[in-house]
């Protein structure tokens, strides 16, 4: 199963983690002895078989759609490490495929 | 005898008949943290003030003549990433050093509602992720029967509480057995209730279709009185079971549940003292009058891979929020974009385990693979459900032991990220299929090391697996 360290790099860009190319290396290296070990359910025959996604045999309960007091704005924002006027402040945030 | 060696029964009878005060039971249980926990690692964060002001409003009640409720004055331990109002919550990480959430978990809230006194957070693997206790970022968690030994995990903490009398009850999180074998380790009971029975609001998510809050007590009464306290729907957690919960308390003879074993879960990997121990269970249940066969688990064997593809591809979109941006730590230093600061935040405040898992979670989603990890992986969970199905209908209840192996050496697995997996290989079947499972003290190794039962029972039979567990301690004191 390939897994190199540039797909390790794509990975850790979409997971937002920051890696040195030591650690590229390290955890590629890693994740292709996990893939190996769990290529063992290769050999599982699951031919119709529908995949289990959730144990439970009730589907999700609904709930009326009312309006209800949540969390207050100042509570959301108390742990914030950086506010303004109400708001989380952050570096820009940029679109996606830029 | 000491408070320390009381269920939780007795010692909620003791305060409610007045015979101790709430107060003596929180600064008793404090006052043997204080003294003991140094060494042991079992908490990360302690909160007398607040324990002693619950106890004073305990025996406040008590002394106004008000019905005593179901764990008035009891003691209680939780796992640092379940949400307790105005305490930390670090999920044993450095991401989220020095947060204190806003909210609180509903089981926590239910607990309070019972009258119970929560004495503070008990020590975890990162997020959950680890099956020994020395994945917490702060300290690592010792067992207490041996203290170069690991007590098990995620929930090392409050299970080392429970077992070296700091708490009689603590409540733990189980994605894969992380209440059970960790239980197992440390020779106390740990309960998997049926997936959806406990409701998850406040219980920082790990892999939601795994994910269960369980209780962790000395025997299978302090398991049940705990799991009554927060059992129950919840409009707050769509996944929470719907209708009336059962009672936990019947007990039943016991010749009333065919039990059945499995020797595909035999063989390779089990330790030859845990195999003992486990016989001898089975034995002394069968002499008792219980029918004992074998069952066939042909899918068995594959369900770790399985477990370890699904649970970490959950987690990799469940951690997504651990940024820095709104909350927890955020990384030093100027940064082009908020994902460039994300990036680093969890970078530094996320562990080496963590990492590895989220990276792994996310490739086995990614386009081009999911179809044959994720999914694969999901369709041998519907065969080892279907197993367990089939398994149920010609037993009422399933044995194994809890763990392969029995406690072991701190600093022995870490290296190896398969091999420490490997302690979960029998507790990960009961999260994959949504079954209740408990694990109960069945014996020691010649060196003294616990070892556990597991019992698991079909969805919705935590009575069974609970009135079983019941009968085992009974014939076996």
């Amino acid at each position: 199963m390939r897994l190199d360290a540039e797909s390790l790099r794509r990975i850790a860009a979409a997971t937002r983690i920051a890696l040195s190319p030591e650690e590229e290396a390290r955890y590629a290296a890693d994740l292709r002895a996990v893939l190996a070990w769990a290529g063992s359910l290769g050999a599982v025959e699951v031919a119709g078989t529908e995949p289990l996604l959730r144990p439970s045999a009730e589907p999700d309960a609904d709930r009326p759609d009312r309006p209800e007091r949540g969390l207050e704005p100042r509570d959301a924002l108390a742990p914030a490490p950086d506010t303004r006027d109400g708001f989380f402040r952050v570096p820009r945030v940029l679109e996606s495929g830029r | 005898m000491s408070l320390s060696g009381l269920g939780a029964a007795e010692i909620r009878r003791r305060v409610v008949a007045r015979e101790v005060s709430a107060r003596e039971v929180a600064t008793h249980f404090l006052d043997r943290i204080d003294r003991e926990d140094g060494e042991l690692g079992a908490f990360l964060a302690v909160d007398r003030a607040g324990a002693l002001a619950a106890a004073d409003a305990v025996d406040a009640r008590l002394a106004g003549g008000e019905a005593p409720r179901w764990l008035e004055g009891v003691p209680v331990a939780v796992k640092d990433n379940i949400l307790v109002s105005g305490l930390p919550a670090t999920c044993g990480s450095r991401l989220l050093e020095g947060w204190t959430p806003p909210f609180e978990a509903e089981a926590v809230r239910r607990l309070r509602a019972a009258g119970a006194v929560i004495l503070g957070k008990t020590n975890l693997d990162e997020f959950g992720m680890g099956s020994s206790g020395e994945r917490s970022a702060y300290r690592p968690t010792r067992n207490p029967h041996d203290r170069e030994r690991v007590p098990g995990g995620s929930s090392s903490g409050s299970a080392a509480a429970v077992a070296a009398g700091l708490v009689p009850l603590a409540l733990g999180s189980d994605t894969g057995g992380s209440v059970r074998q960790p239980a197992a380790f440390c020779g106390v009971t740990g309960l998997l209730p049926t997936y959806g029975r406990v409701p998850r609001r406040g219980l920082v998510a790990f892999a939601s279709s795994l994910d269960q809050i369980g209780p962790i007590a000395r025997d299978a009464d302090g398991a049940a009185r705990l799991l009554v306290a927060i059992a129950g729907e919840d409009p707050g957690d769509a996944t929470s079971l719907r209708g009336d919960v059962p009672a936990f308390d019947a007990r039943f003879p016991p010749d009333r549940f065919r039990l059945g074993v499995a020797p595909d879960l035999a063989g390779d990997g089990v330790h030859a003292e845990v195999r003992a121990a486990f016989d001898a269970a089975v034995a002394t249940l069968a002499d008792a009058g219980a029918p004992v066969r074998e069952v066939a688990l042909p899918h068995a064997r594959h369900a770790l891979p399985a477990y370890w593809l699904l649970a970490n591809a959950e987690a990799s979109s469940n951690l997504a929020r651990f940024d820095g941006l709104r909350y927890g730590r955020r990384a030093e230093g100027e940064f082009e974009d908020a994902d460039a600061l994300a990036a680093a935040s969890r970078a530094a405040g996320l562990g080496e385990e963590v990492k590895r898992r989220i990276l792994l979670g996310a490739f086995a989603l990614s386009a081009g693979w999911s179809e044959e990890l994720h999914l694969r992986a999901a369709r041998v969970r519907r065969l080892v459900a279907d197993d367990f199905a089939r398994a149920f209908e010609a037993v009422d209840l399933v044995l194994t032991p809890t763990t392969p192996e029995p406690a072991f050496r701190i600093g022995e697995r870490t290296a190896d990220p398969v091999a420490m997996a490997a302690a979960d290989r029998l507790t990960v079947l009961a999260n994959l299929a949504g079954l209740p499972a408990i694990s109960v003290p069945c014996g020691a190794t010649a060196n003294g090391l616990p070892v556990g039962l597991q019992i698991l029972g079909p969805p919705g039979r935590e009575p069974r697996v609970l009135g079983l567990a019941r009968t085992f301690e009974a014939v076996t004191t």
